[in-house]
């Protein structure tokens, strides 16, 4: 490969970031606007999270007396997580900033990293609340942990590939004609395992007003000003790069030359963006599970993932 | 070579020397001084090895007999002696700290006596190449272990997982006597050096060709009850806690590995089947999801080390499973992926397990207390042990950039290989691992989110708490200089790859350039690691610069406006695991005891959280029946002399009715 290539390809990798990294506070603008549609109101502006980060950047911060260092920790850890994963993750069938054999456990690792620093900074505020919220968290995070790296072995499998940027490359029309329902299933996995981890409804409200209920908004109490920014935008780019991921399995349109790499981009930002119109339309139509049954949710989300595989072994 | 004997014989003298003095302080300086010095001069050697491909054997200018004197140090002996030796030194260290306010209440010979005797054992493990010698060893480094474990031997509990540890390795022992004193005709290929000695000391015995499932049996039971493999670890909770804490690390740190040194010892020379693979595979992953689920319910923070040791020793077997597989199944790179990623999982526990052991003996040391639902808030008093547990925490649970990631991502890259070769019989067991593996990273990065948010952070749930200090520099700088070593264990994770696939390259032809593609792998991932840490200071110095002149202020945690919180609210580490002990309360046992409020006027009502250790109450019953079956012969023991006479008259009459027949 001569070097003009590699930087194309290093150019092309910075750029799809560069998107990723300006665009997801969107998708909560798109969320909220189609929910609103299905209520009848007027909703927020699209870009009120870009508002908000812009106001909480500005802002000063309250730090309870009970914390410690390990309370800033979580926010700046968990945000520089969720930006190492979108390097990792392609777009569109274009390969991230690095991608290597085995990557798919490094990008699930680094989720693991955030909450475990997430959850950590919760406990430090010695609330009862948030620590409840973080055991929570860390409870749902074992099945879906599962569900999404199962998930991804079972891509591996259908395709023959080591790597994430590998294994989305290679899901082409073919593949989906040749096991379509491997990769269905794979995909219903995928997308629980989304709304577990962008803490949206069935598992998570984002909206609710009650402690005892919430999940992630709890553990997240404590944090104001900067901090809180960080966790909204890692929430958002968390929502990109794992709706990148689900775009390029369900958006089978991929291409080699170099005007394909540009459609296959912009077929990945457009599938984001429907994926967010249907987290909307999933989130306006339904309410939250009871909290006893989101485990269960997300075991049948890992039973998916272990079908979808089951069915590849012959 | 000199200095391996050198420091051999550092240890053994060291351990004499420090019984002489009368002053506790000489004492204690000579056993851990001795200690030390021993590592460092067997540290060369075993570095040496690890470069050099075909290692080096002791050879002396008078052989004692029986092959007693036979030592060598290959690729693999050096993969186990270099960290464990690093771990017993630094250890040491800490363990001089650690004792010193014993003074007076004790000698401080005995201990250090038998520390340098540990060390000596297990150095002479790694690196024996005469079954006798083995096994000698093998005992030494029992007994030695067992008299450390019942240091504190005026505590009843103390007394008794001691008597559990000795009980279970015996037993185990027992397995490795059967499998030492097979006739030398099976031996020495597994230890790699032929020897006549124990041919020879065994005279007229004619050799039997023993079939090499037999002997993968004898070896899984005697090596893998020290290894911890469940059910036959069930010595492994309850003796950790029970010792200092500096020999906990030892012990979780190296001891238990010299029970995987042994299995990979013989999958590495005779030719495995696949159902030893299928074996070590089922044991691995029941022991491995046993092992946290286990770490889930327990409310002392030793005790949760111990049963996340258990956890680790069957990540390592599950990697010593799926290389026997590659080798049954005749797929190299399966076979090198999965005993490299045993050998460098082995590196990154002994050092995360030790340093979280050396925290948490830091942490009793300071407050006395064992419970985690007692402390909290220990952090801000104790931040060089609050930080280093962190650092240690988050390797352990295989996060990255640190080097438990790195022997995840191995292990999944080899079940992942083996999943997608087209060899039937490799796909089932290489997606059970992966699955095993997944679960258990997930189960363990709650256990120690909880452990290390309940102990160290927070508000202090009581005195004790409050109180806390930090611990003397002797305890300190083994700890830093092991937390040092967590993320620099992720950074040069490629090398120790390399490293292990060098050592397994006399057993495995090629294993080197089979996991080159591994090895980049990992190079490929420092660089997210590296971007990790940029990424993440500079988010730290944004968001210093953003609050720098702004109103930042302190204020009360949000409590929903309640007006009266209190430390004893916050979330304790039982409720923290309660949803996921939940999950898995098949395994665990019930864990909770409800006592209703009662009568007329109700007076207490209360709630006891505890799970319950199936596995030993299992072995108790079992030794129970034994027991009462053979209460059965004391019919026969009457302890009256005349019906001792009638017994011999008996056996007479009986023998001169058989001679004369």
């Amino acid at each position: 490969m001569s070097a003009a290539v590699d930087m194309n390809m290093l150019g092309g990798a910075l750029l799809r970031m560069a998107a990723g990294l300006t665009l997801c506070p969107l998708l909560f603008g798109v969320i909220n606007r189609v929910k609103a549609l299905f209520a009848g109101r007027r909703g927020q502006p699209l870009l009120q999270t870009y508002y908000d980060l812009a106001k909480l950047l500005r802002k000063g911060a309250v730090y309870s007396g009970a914390t410690s260092w390990a309370f800033g920790l979580g926010p700046a850890a968990g945000l520089a997580c969720c930006l190492c994963a979108l390097a990792l993750a392609p777009l569109g069938g274009q390969p991230g900033l690095f991608s290597f054999e085995g990557d798919l456990f490094l990008f699930a690792g680094l989720y693991s990293l955030g909450r475990f620093l997430t959850a950590t900074a919760a406990l430090d505020t010695g609330s009862s609340f948030e620590g409840m919220g973080a055991s929570r968290e860390m409870q749902f995070a074992v099945p879906a942990e599962l569900a999404l790296i199962l998930g991804f072995v079972a891509l591996a499998q259908a395709t023959g590939d080591y790597s994430l940027a590998g294994i989305l490359g290679r899901l082409d029309l073919a593949r989906w004609q040749a096991c379509g329902p491997v990769l269905a299933l794979t995909a219903a996995a995928l997308f629980l395992v989304l709304l577990a981890e962008t803490c949206r409804i069935p598992v998570d409200d984002p909206n609710t007003h009650l402690e005892l209920t919430m999940v992630h908004e709890v553990m997240v109490l404590d944090h104001s000003g900067p901090d809180l920014a960080f966790i909204v935008y890692g929430q958002a780019l968390k929502m990109w790069t794992l709706g990148a991921v689900l775009a390029g399995l369900v958006i089978p349109a991929r291409g080699g030359e170099a005007s394909s790499m540009l459609l296959g981009a912009v077929w990945g930002v457009a599938g984001i963006f429907g994926l967010a119109v249907v987290i909307g339309i999933v989130e306006s139509s339904m309410a939250r599970l009871r909290l006893l049954l989101v485990p269960r949710l997300l075991v049948g989300a890992t039973a998916l993932s272990g079908l979808a595989l089951i069915l590849l072994l012959r | 070579m000199i200095l391996f004997a050198c420091c051999l014989a550092t240890f053994l003298l060291g351990a004499l020397a420090a019984l002489l003095p009368r002053s506790y302080r000489a004492a204690s300086a000579i056993g851990a001084g001795a200690s030390v010095l021993g590592c460092l001069l067997g540290l060369i050697p075993a570095a040496r090895a690890l470069v050099e491909p075909q290692g080096w054997a002791l050879t002396l200018a008078w052989p004692p007999p029986f092959g007693l004197g036979s030592f060598a140090i290959d690729g693999v002996s050096a993969m186990f002696l270099v960290p464990a030796l690093a771990l017993i030194g630094l250890a040491a260290v800490y363990g001089r700290g650690y004792l010193a306010d014993q003074e007076g209440r004790r000698r401080a010979g005995p201990p250090w006596f038998f520390y340098n005797i540990l060390a000596a054992a297990i150095t002479g493990v790694f690196t024996a190449r005469d079954p006798l010698l083995l096994l000698l060893c093998w005992e030494a480094m029992a007994l030695s272990s067992y008299f450390l474990i019942c240091l504190e031997d005026a505590d009843g509990a103390v007394r008794r997982a001691g008597r559990i540890y000795l009980v279970a390795s015996n037993l185990g022992a027992a397995f490795l006597l059967v499998l030492c004193l097979l006739p030398g005709a099976a031996w020495p290929p597994v230890l790699g050096a032929a020897d006549a000695g124990l041919a020879s000391s065994l005279g007229g015995m004619t050799p039997v060709a023993i079939p090499a499932g037999a002997i993968f049996l004898l070896a899984l039971v005697g090596f893998g009850s020290k290894a911890g493999l469940a059910p036959l670890g069930v010595w492994l909770p309850e003796a950790h806690p029970a010792a200092p804490s500096h020999v906990s690390a030892v012990l979780s740190g190296v001891m238990i590995k010299t029970g995987v040194y042994g299995i990979l010892r013989v999958l590495l020379a005779l030719p495995p089947q696949p159902w030893w693979g299928w074996t070590l595979l089922t044991l691995g992953g029941a022991t491995a999801v046993l092992g946290v689920a286990g770490a889930l319910g327990q409310s002392e923070l030793k005790r949760l080390l111990a049963w996340s040791s258990m956890e680790n020793a069957g990540l390592m077997l599950l990697g010593l499973g799926l290389g026997a597989l590659g080798r049954a199944f005749d797929e190299p790179v399966v076979a090198a992926l999965g005993f490299g990623a045993a050998l460098v999982h082995m590196v990154n526990h002994g050092v995360f397990k030790s340093l979280l052991f050396l925290g948490a003996g830091s942490v009793l040391h300071a407050t006395g207390e064992r419970r985690m639902d007692r402390l909290g808030g220990v952090l801000g008093r104790m931040p060089v042990t609050g930080a280093t547990f962190l650092a240690a925490a988050l390797g352990i649970c295989g996060l990255p950039p640190l080097g438990g990631f790195a022997s995840e991502l191995v292990l999944g890259l080899c079940a992942l290989k083996g999943l997608l070769l087209p060899q039937p019989g490799l796909d089932i067991p290489s997606l059970a691992a992966l699955a095993a593996l997944i679960l258990c990273a997930g189960m363990a990065a709650a256990a120690f989110s909880g452990a290390f948010g309940v102990v160290f952070l927070g508000a202090p749930r009581g005195e004790t708490a409050q109180h806390a200090h930090e611990s003397p520099r002797a305890m300190r700088a083994p700890m830093l200089i092991l937390a040092a070593l967590v993320p620099l264990l992720g950074i040069l994770a490629p090398l120790v790859l390399r490293a292990a696939l060098r050592a397994l390259a006399p057993a495995i032809p090629g294993a080197e350039a089979l996991g080159a593609p591994t090895v980049e792998a990992l190079t490929t991932a420092t660089l997210v690691f590296g971007l990790l840490f940029a990424l993440l200071g500079g988010l730290l110095l944004l968001r210093r610069a953003l609050l720098r002149g702004r109103d930042v202020r302190t204020g009360p945690t949000w409590d929903c406006g309640y007006a009266a919180p209190t430390a004893r609210i916050q979330y304790t580490y039982s409720s923290f695991t309660q949803p996921l002990a939940e999950m898995f309360h098949a395994l665990t046992g019930p864990t909770g005891v409800l006592t209703r409020p009662w009568g007329l006027f109700p007076a207490r009502a209360g709630h006891v959280a505890e799970s319950e250790d199936r596995m030993l109450n299992g072995f108790l019953a079992l030794f129970g029946f034994i027991d009462a079956k053979l209460e059965a012969l004391h019919r026969l023991q009457q302890g009256q002399v005349h019906v001792y006479v009638l017994y011999i008259a008996a056996t007479l009459v009986a023998l001169l009715a058989w001679g004369l027949w």
